[in-house]
């Protein structure tokens, strides 16, 4: 069991973990999901000492790693880890890299790791490639090596860092295999990973990471299927957002159309597509503006890469006011041709309580 | 030669510089040529000499005699003036003649000989003791028959050293037929008497250490054996025995005499030192036999009648039997590569040893290591490698009892050892950080990971490097002759001081230093075969294990 206590890792200008607090239990098969930078990696390599945490206390078992009078060396011969740039020994052939660590450490006779060796080699499909070089093999293949050479260690618990992110998409799948049928062997692992299928296929628990923390926990069905927090559901249904805000009528017009072209222009939005967002933004704010003398506008975009489809959300403030219900029919016809669906709602609550939906595909 | 004694002896007495000789003999008529010529220049410039035969028929020679390309110090405008290093003489040329063009300076006569005959120098500074044996060995040298100055030889000490009173007066006891006797006996034709006495008598006085000149023939200068001797060194051994003193003699360059006797690495300085008034500022001199400065040219009417005897391979032969087999010389050459290897070899050794702890120490970024390495770094390297050996021997060890070998040793191992740690660094530099956090996350330690997973991975990056630094250190080992160590160049050097010489010590020597070069080349490759992992064979591998298949 992994005890977490408000971890905390600071860079100069970045701080990827503020108060990170949560326990692993044995058994437990976790990925670790998460835009760039929220400190996915980082919060496995504090686990194993590989970056000292700024604050914080950590156990793996009975043991605090974070004491500084911690036998980190033993610690780690139960910590396993895969790295995303596999680290291969370049000057070792594939048995040795894989017989090496039980012989120096668990003091194993050369015939036993050997044995050992092999065994793993063919469980990860690559007994034929004993007598190689790291620099002789694929990518995929050497990333299955790498995971050999962890298990000889037979360590209790294993992070894997992004096992497929430097791989050929060719090669994702059989490196994937591997780590599927590891899942089932009730190893207790970690894994970051950005294959969100995968995530879902092997895990029983999913951490979201953001904001300086684990945003959202859950069960690959909670977290994938039913995310509770905003985040996390623009990052499993791989939204991109954006967002403008009006607060008069003398409004940047031309600016905001080169805000919302260059937006699309990053996220690489079809033209046809990028071409309605924008639409569809001009005519409702015209329409709007319209209504009231000093509006005070919010319009989020959220774009699914997935579905592929746009959805405007403009909240407003004032007096419950629906302009699909309006009488300038031609700017609500234009509108409403361009647009998948069209739908208003009032949030008394709200400070800004006119809510239009509009959805384009 | 005693035919050339006794013409010596005829022509000695002719002073106005018409000499008629006879009982020349045929077989050595050419040797008695040059004797002839060069002692004719000496005694009787520019003069006419009749030469006659074993026949007894009187011949006019004249044109056989070679004439000086310059008679007159007016001929010298523009013209390049040498002379050794760290000899003084410029205002003293130029006060003959200020339009001297150009002052150059060599380290050892051989040099200077060859510049002359090859034109790459016009005239050249030197002593009558060496000037006569020049004189006698290049018949294409003549003497410029203008004098320079005359003065008086001097053995140095340090400034103010009471020694010198003592000295001079033992001195002045000997008598003055004793010390033409060695003149004598030192300029003179037969090698065989050219031995120094035994230093027989008790020393009950103690010893004193010599600074001694080792390429200046006949004055102090080493022989075949590798022993020192000379003239000058002679004399010291007269006044020592009168005063009960041992000696012991130091060979070192021409131009670190005075600096070994200033530093007190030396008690006195020997080898044909002229007294000046610039030289008797920094020194003290015992004055023991009078000198004359003189200048030697190119001769204009010197035709080489051997060359058609000559064929190259004759002369290569000759020049081969000259450099090692007379005297006995390869014996020095030999000695000279045992001093070469022993400087290289330890350097090697201490050096890699020096490298490989600092590297050690700094490497987990010791900030107080790393900033003593730095600055240590900064000073071996910037330093010029002479000018590192000679602050070395003549400052830092300058009053402890050290011997040049030794202080070679040092001055190339921190050299070596620098950059045996800048390769360890660029070399383990290059090995990525993975490396590292892999060997880390499975639990080595952090000298386990360097001596396991690092330093065998970097190792192979660096060892063509390492290769070329050991080639680069037998090079650099040439320039101990700075400090008094007698290394294969030096040898060289030595070599070509007593056979005049200049081409064929030098190929021999560079010769020499290729096949040292390629036998260390080829030991550190074997070394880097085994040490690359990647060249292993699969059995080796798997050695004692029981595959299945």
């Amino acid at each position: 069991m992994i005890r977490i206590e408000h971890l905390k890792k600071q860079y100069a200008g970045v701080t990827p973990l503020n108060d990170v607090s949560v326990e692993i239990n044995d058994g437990d098969v976790i990925s670790v999901i998460g835009p760039s930078g929220t400190g996915k990696s980082t919060l496995l390599r504090c686990i194993n000492q590989l970056e000292k945490p700024t604050a914080g206390k950590i156990w793996v078992d009975d043991v605090e790693v974070t004491a500084p009078n911690c036998d980190l060396n033993r610690v780690r011969q139960r910590l396993g880890m895969v790295f995303q740039s596999f680290n291969l020994f370049s000057h070792k052939t594939v048995i040795e890299n894989i017989m090496m660590a039980p012989m120096d450490l668990l003091g194993k006779s050369k015939q036993e790791a050997y044995d050992e060796g092999i065994r793993l080699l063919r469980m990860v499909g690559l007994g034929a490639k004993a007598l190689s070089y790291p620099e002789e093999l694929s990518g995929g293949q050497k990333q299955r090596i790498a995971i050999a050479r962890t298990l000889a260690m037979n360590p209790d618990v294993i992070l894997l860092d992004e096992p497929t992110s430097a791989l050929d998409p060719t090669m994702v799948g059989e490196v994937q295999a591997v780590i599927r049928d590891l899942a089932k062997t009730g190893k207790t692992m970690m894994i970051v990973t950005h294959e969100m299928n995968f995530a879902k296929a092997i895990s029983n628990r999913v951490f979201y990471m953001d904001e300086g923390g684990i945003y959202e926990e859950g069960t690959p069905e909670e977290i994938f299927d039913h995310p509770k927090r905003e985040n996390t559901r623009r990052f499993v249904h791989r939204l991109k957002v954006l967002e403008l805000n009006i607060e008069s009528k003398d409004y940047d017009f031309i600016g905001m159309a080169g805000q919302i072209e260059s937006w699309c222009n990053k996220n690489q939005i079809a033209p046809k597509m990028a071409n309605r967002i924008g639409l569809v933004f001009e005519e409702t704010t015209q329409l709007l503006n319209s209504y009231f003398d000093s509006p005070l506008i919010e319009a989020v975009c959220e774009y699914s890469e997935q579905l592929e489809v746009a959805k405007w959300t403009f909240g407003y403030a004032g007096s419950p006011t629906d302009i699909t219900q309006s009488d300038d029919d031609l700017g609500v016809a234009v509108l409403k041709g361009m647009t998948e669906s069209i739908s208003y709602a009032w949030e008394e609550a709200s400070p800004l309580p006119n809510r239009l939906i509009i959805e384009i595909k | 030669m005693i035919k050339a004694q006794k013409l010596f002896t005829i022509i000695g007495v002719l002073t106005l510089g018409v000499a008629l000789l006879t009982g020349c003999g045929a077989g050595s008529k050419r040797e008695a040529e040059e004797t002839i010529t060069s002692i004719q220049q000496l005694d009787s410039p520019g003069g006419k000499i009749g030469l006659a035969d074993n026949t007894g028929d009187e011949k006019l020679v004249v044109e056989k005699f070679p004439q000086p390309e310059f008679t007159e110090f007016s001929d010298l405008s523009g013209k390049t003036v040498s002379m050794l290093t760290g000899a003084p003489f410029e205002e003293l040329v130029k006060s003959k003649n200020p339009e001297v063009g150009e002052f150059t300076f060599f380290n050892s006569m051989p040099d200077m000989i060859q510049a002359l005959k090859t034109q790459k120098t016009d005239a050249f500074l030197t002593n009558n003791a060496v000037g006569q044996l020049v004189l006698n060995r290049n018949p294409e040298i003549v003497l410029f028959p203008q004098s320079l100055q005359d003065g008086e030889f001097g053995i140095a000490f340090s400034k103010g050293d009471s020694r010198r009173d003592e000295w001079q007066a033992a001195f002045n006891e000997i008598p003055q037929s004793d010390i033409q006797a060695a003149w004598d006996k030192w300029t003179g034709e037969d090698e065989s008497i050219k031995v120094l006495p035994e230093q027989d008598w008790e020393g009950s006085n103690g010893t004193v250490n010599v600074a001694a000149c080792d390429t200046l023939e006949p004055m102090s200068y080493m022989g075949g054996d590798g022993k020192l001797r000379g003239f000058d060194l002679e004399v010291i051994l007269m006044v020592a025995k009168k005063l009960d003193v041992k000696v012991e003699f130091t060979g070192m360059e021409f131009s670190a005499i005075l600096a070994a006797v200033q530093s007190g690495k030396a008690d006195m300085g020997a080898g044909s030192i002229i007294i000046t008034e610039e030289r008797a500022q920094s020194v003290d001199f015992l004055e023991y036999y009078p000198a004359a400065f003189v200048l030697l040219v190119r001769s204009v009417t010197y035709s080489d009648t051997a060359v058609e005897e000559n064929t190259i391979i004759n002369s290569i032969k000759e020049s081969f039997n000259k450099t090692f087999i007379r005297e006995g010389r390869w014996k020095l050459f030999v000695q000279g590569i045992g001093i070469t290897m022993i400087i290289t070899l330890s350097a090697i050794l201490l050096g890699t040893t020096l490298g490989f702890t600092v590297f050690m120490i700094c490497r987990n970024g010791n900030p107080v290591a790393n900033t003593i390495t730095r600055f240590c770094l900064w000073l071996v390297q910037g330093m010029p490698m002479v000018v590192l050996l000679m602050i070395l021997y003549y400052i830092v060890f300058g009053n402890i009892s050290i011997n040049g070998i030794t202080v070679a040793v040092i001055g190339f191992t921190l050299t070596f050892g620098a950059a045996v740690y800048g390769l360890l660094k660029i070399g383990v530099g290059t090995i990525d950080n993975g490396q590292y956090e892999a060997a880390y996350a499975l639990g080595y330690s952090n000298q386990m990971t360097f001596f396991k997973i690092i330093l065998p991975q970097a190792l192979p990056h660096v060892l063509p490097a390492y290769k070329g630094e050991i080639v680069g250190l037998i090079k650099a080992t040439a320039i101990v002759g700075y400090i008094a160590v007698q290394d294969l160049t030096k040898m060289g050097d030595i070599v070509r001081s007593r056979t005049y010489e200049a081409f064929f010590p030098l190929i021999a020597i560079t010769i020499i230093y290729f096949v040292l070069e390629g036998i260390i080349g080829l030991l550190v490759s074997r070394i880097s075969i085994n040490l690359n992992p990647k060249r292993r064979n699969p059995s080796e591998i798997l050695k004692g294990v029981k595959t299945d298949d």
